[in-house]
């Protein structure tokens, strides 16, 4: 092999064929992360020793011919709202630095690490998952590996710059109303939101129970595959997850588009997109032959409950700990919660039925098409500090409305990747590829064949490589 | 909130609802946090407003039912 | 195999300098079918753009069709078209934008059955307008070590 293996694919092959040593590849990853990381603010702790011991464990079991793993000698990082045993589970807030350590890995990582993977660290996200942005007063902001100045989303904006900037393949995030798919978009990876109850929530700090969702990042879509399968299958410890068995999506991945019905979303999609975000989802449209153009009835009510119900049970989550400690709350995020205790029964119940109601005008949509397109975000990257977002002749505050094409969708927990298309400017744009629920396999095929045409793709610089 | 409630009356009856429940909460605020709480708060009702006059059957679900 | 004396054929050389001409003619009014004409239609075709890397006949014609503005004006110079026997020729140019970016163009053309096609494309720019990295920051407290 000419090149030192970066990608998971890559990793696995290179580990299993004895070419290069799992310490060599856990060495390599932590020297990239503690050589990039001042510039970016994406790992908050650099696990380091746990990161070379279980390298050091896998190399000896290949040695005693031990059988393959899925995520053989695979460095990967999460989002610091996962347990890691023996690390406060911080979820980006000064409220929990000094709470103990977790026990126990949470449900996703024991996966993970079951599978083969190296922990490399925890990463820095919006504090309590509440933002769009990853500016983090108390920890700091998290810049975009393709220009420093800028924003890598949010909330899991720590995950979208260590993966975007090479530092690990693979990185796990967490998605309420976008914050794995605005993050993919700005940083330019690619990135899956399962279905609303696909993996299990069990050992990561909750946000919106309503809402959350967990899901990989990562530079190809083969890898994102594969951490999703690795992470799939049921959790008895968590009640909203779904009794559904493993949908291996790897093999089928090769499918491409054949025999998928696929439409453009405009109406609502297209009126919150500046042009940068309309191009991407026309030409992602043309290049995955979409036959068609729909509007999903009703998306802009969808986003005003998704809001309601967000800071409604965010609001009641944090109440205690706002009556007794508000002084340590996030500035950017301690009125928004405030707000939210503060909403009427009422309100919150009618966006909950709107939810159903909503949930079954979108699946009639699907029994014309098995995918739907539109941009991840309005707007590319927006500069660190950039109080609004500019969609045609309207002037948006930044922070909220990083998440208008994403929210309608996450809403009903509909599965949807993210594939990175690269504009003008030389910032990337994400499009959203909406399949059916448990479609995740859809939503995968249609990223790789849009990866496949060369249009998609995540440019990693070479000299992560 | 009645229809022919001027914008004035409307936003009495926000602060007074606000100011009341921080008060049930035993949330108490510095001026510059409560009036940053109204602020967000106007923009809750705001999303509200966008979906008060949706005509949801009523049989639809109101959230994730209890199952045992 | 090739003899030397194969190379730049006089005939040969004026069908694919026509064929490039056209090519250009087309690019600058934005002429989609006569674009589309000129390159192999086959999956196997690869066009690496300034933006972008098109992979197949369909990704170039999406390509194409969505960009409503199409290519920038432009000069050409130093053109070198270089035939081998009948059915091969490489193509090479630089070009001036109207937004004085410089930039160059390589073309491989193979002769089929039914004429002349593009099979190979790349076009890329010197002084490309780079996004700006300002380089490493000192940032507020550094990653924990575990």
């Amino acid at each position: 092999m000419s090149n030192f293996p970066f990608t998971a694919t890559e990793c696995i092959a290179a580990f299993n064929s004895g070419e290069v040593s799992a310490s060599e590849i856990a060495t390599a990853s932590l020297e990239r992360i503690r050589h990039a990381n001042p510039a970016l603010n994406a790992f908050i702790e650099i696990t380091g020793e746990r990161t070379l011991s279980e390298a050091r464990l896998l190399d000896a079991a290949r040695k005693r011919g031990a059988s393959m793993l899925p995520l053989a000698a695979v460095p990967y990082a999460v989002k610091n709202l996962f347990d890691v045993e023996g690390i406060t589970t911080l979820a980006g807030a000064r409220l929990y630095a000094h709470n103990p350590p977790a026990r126990r890995d949470g449900k996703l990582l024991e996966r993970l690490h079951g599978a083969g993977g190296l922990l490399a660290g925890t990463l820095n996200m919006d504090a309590y998952a509440y933002g769009f942005t990853t500016e983090n007063t108390h920890y700091g902001s998290t810049h975009n590996p393709r220009d420093l100045s800028r924003s890598a989303g949010g909330s899991s904006g720590g995950t979208g710059a260590a993966v975007a900037a090479g530092l690990v393949p693979i990185g796990i995030g967490s998605d309420t109303n976008g914050s794995i798919r605005v993050p993919s978009s700005l940083c330019g990876v690619f990135g899956l939101k399962p279905t609303y109850g696909r993996l299990p929530r069990t050992g990561s700090l909750p946000f919106v129970a309503s809402l959350d969702h967990l899901g990989p990042l990562a530079t190809t879509v083969a890898d994102l595959a594969l951490a999703y399968d690795v992470m799939q299958g049921s959790d008895p410890h968590d009640p909203a997850c779904a009794q559904r068995p493993v949908e291996a999506t790897v093999a089928d991945l090769s499918r491409g588009i054949e025999g998928l019905r696929i439409a453009r979303l405009a109406g609502y999609f297209d009126d919150n997109a500046c042009e940068d975000a309309r191009w991407a989802s026309h030409v992602a449209a043309k290049v995955l032959q979409a036959a068609d153009e729909v509007e999903i009835p009703g998306a802009a009510q969808a986003r005003a409950a998704a809001y309601l119900i967000t800071a409604s049970e965010s609001g009641a989550l944090y109440l205690d700990a706002l009556r007794e400690r508000i002084e340590e709350f996030e500035p950017h995020s301690v009125e928004r919660l405030i707000a939210g205790s503060l909403v009427p029964a009422a309100w919150y119940q009618r966006a909950q039925r709107y939810r159903r109601w909503y949930l079954e005008r979108v699946l009639a949509l699907f029994e014309d098409y098995d995918l739907l397109i539109a941009p991840a975000t309005p707007v590319t990257a927006p500069l660190l500090g950039q109080q609004h977002i500019r969609i045609g002749d309207r002037e948006l505050p930044t922070r909220p409305n990083m998440g208008l094409l994403t929210q309608p969708i996450s809403f009903i927990g509909l599965p949807v990747a993210v594939a990175p298309l690269w504009t003008g400017s030389g910032l990337p744009m994400g499009v959203q590829l909406i399949a059916p629920p448990w479609r995740e396999d859809i939503c995968l095929r249609a990223a790789g064949a849009l990866e496949k045409s060369g249009l998609s793709g995540s440019r990693i610089s070479s000299g992560a490589r | 909130m009645e229809k022919n409630m001027t914008d004035k009356d409307r936003n009495l009856e926000i602060t007074q609802y606000v100011d009341a429940t921080l008060a049930l909460h035993g949330l108490e605020l510095n001026e510059a946090r409560r009036a940053e709480t109204e602020k967000q708060f106007l923009l809750l009702a705001s999303m509200s407003r966008i979906i008060a006059t949706e005509p949801i059957p009523d049989e639809i679900e109101p959230a994730g039912i209890f199952r045992l | 195999m090739i003899m030397s004396a194969e190379i730049n054929l006089d005939h040969v050389l004026l069908e694919v300098r026509g064929m490039f001409e056209q090519y250009e003619t087309a690019l600058m009014n934005n002429d989609l079918g006569v674009l589309d004409r000129f390159f192999w239609h086959s999956q196997s075709v690869v066009r690496f753009g300034t933006s972008e890397n098109l992979y197949g006949i369909d990704a170039i014609r999406a390509f194409r069709s969505s960009r409503d503005t199409g290519t920038l004006k432009r000069s050409l110079f130093k053109s070198i078209i270089t035939t081998f026997g009948q059915n091969f020729a490489t193509t090479n140019t630089e070009f001036v934008r109207d937004d004085k970016v410089v930039g160059r163009q390589s073309q491989s053309w193979v002769r089929f059955q039914d004429g002349w096609r593009i099979v190979s494309a790349h076009v890329s720019l010197i002084d490309y307008p780079a996004v700006s990295n300002p380089g490493n920051r000192n940032l507020s407290s550094p990653a924990r070590e575990s």
